[in-house]
């Protein structure tokens, strides 16, 4: 499975490449789509930005900034799912509970307004169902 | 394996010393961040302690505004703490390695006895001499 293990977290992502590509160059097809709002010239500092924070979450388990690190909507069991920010660009994800010191990265966005768009609450939920209850997607 | 991020990085030198800076600076804001916390500060007082701007501590802590050493030596002094730097080679030196050091807690062995008379024998340690 691809995941990035630091010291205190591994943090693995709930898009898996296609069977037939091959995973050492594969790219969420949630991040292609997010990067594509912001001018091509801002791709770079915005793929270190996010390298670091990654870094960071998966080393000390958190992020203290506001401008790293978001708590945002609620999950099924009452917990919140989280975002690492990068300028409008963020990592949804949550702390497992089924799988022990392990961060999932749901999905990558953009985000257009100031709220949480319904559309990337329902995919977290959706996603956090199918890892932590092991519910098949209809 | 390396992921997607890990690929970018490595694809050309200028990728890898973009990505050094963003860690530096991301690991520099996230221990003001613990110090602001752990001294029970918030933003706008560590302005108010600086005499700047809540304005001005805000862009320097996302980081649209260069934080200098000089900067950070105030938002140090403003919270009674002192850093420390260190610089040391990426790549370990003559084979040896720094791994992180990880505390084992030891309890002493519990030892166990037999009596027999006045003769006390160890029943754990001395096995094969008794």
């Amino acid at each position: 499975m691809l995941e990035y293990k630091g010291t205190r977290l591994t943090i693995r992502y709930c898009e898996r490449p296609p069977a037939e590509a091959d995973a050492g160059v594969w790219t969420p097809e949630s991040w292609r789509e997010a990067l594509q709002h912001i001018p091509a010239g801002k791709h770079a500092a915005c793929s270190a930005k996010m390298i670091a924070r990654r870094r960071q979450l998966a080393d000390e388990g958190r992020l203290r900034s506001p401008d790293y690190w978001n708590t945002e909507g609620k999950l099924p069991d009452g917990k919140h799912f989280y975002a690492i920010k990068v300028d409008k660009l963020r990592a949804y994800g949550w702390f497992s509970t089924q799988h022990k010191g392990v961060f999932y990265i749901s999905h990558f966005a953009f985000k257009k307004g100031q709220k949480l768009a319904q559309e990337d609450a329902n995919r977290v939920e959706k996603n956090w169902r199918r890892i932590e209850r092991n519910e098949l997607e209809a | 394996m390396t992921d997607f991020l890990e690929q970018w990085a490595n694809q050309s030198q200028e990728n890898a010393k973009l990505v050094a800076q963003e860690i530096l600076i991301t690991e520099v804001t996230e221990a003001i961040w613990k110090a602001m916390e752990e001294a029970g500060v918030n933003k706008a007082e560590l302005a108010n302690k600086m005499e700047a701007t809540k304005g001005y501590v805000s862009q320097v802590l996302n980081g649209s505004r260069n934080m200098t050493l000089r900067t950070l030596a105030d938002i140090c002094f403003a919270l009674d703490y002192k850093p420390s730097f260190r610089l040391q080679p990426k790549k370990p030196v003559d084979g040896w390695e720094s791994v992180r050091q990880e505390v084992v807690p030891l309890k002493p062995a519990r030892l166990r006895y037999t009596q027999t008379g006045n003769v006390i024998v160890p029943m754990d340690y001395w096995r094969s001499a008794a």
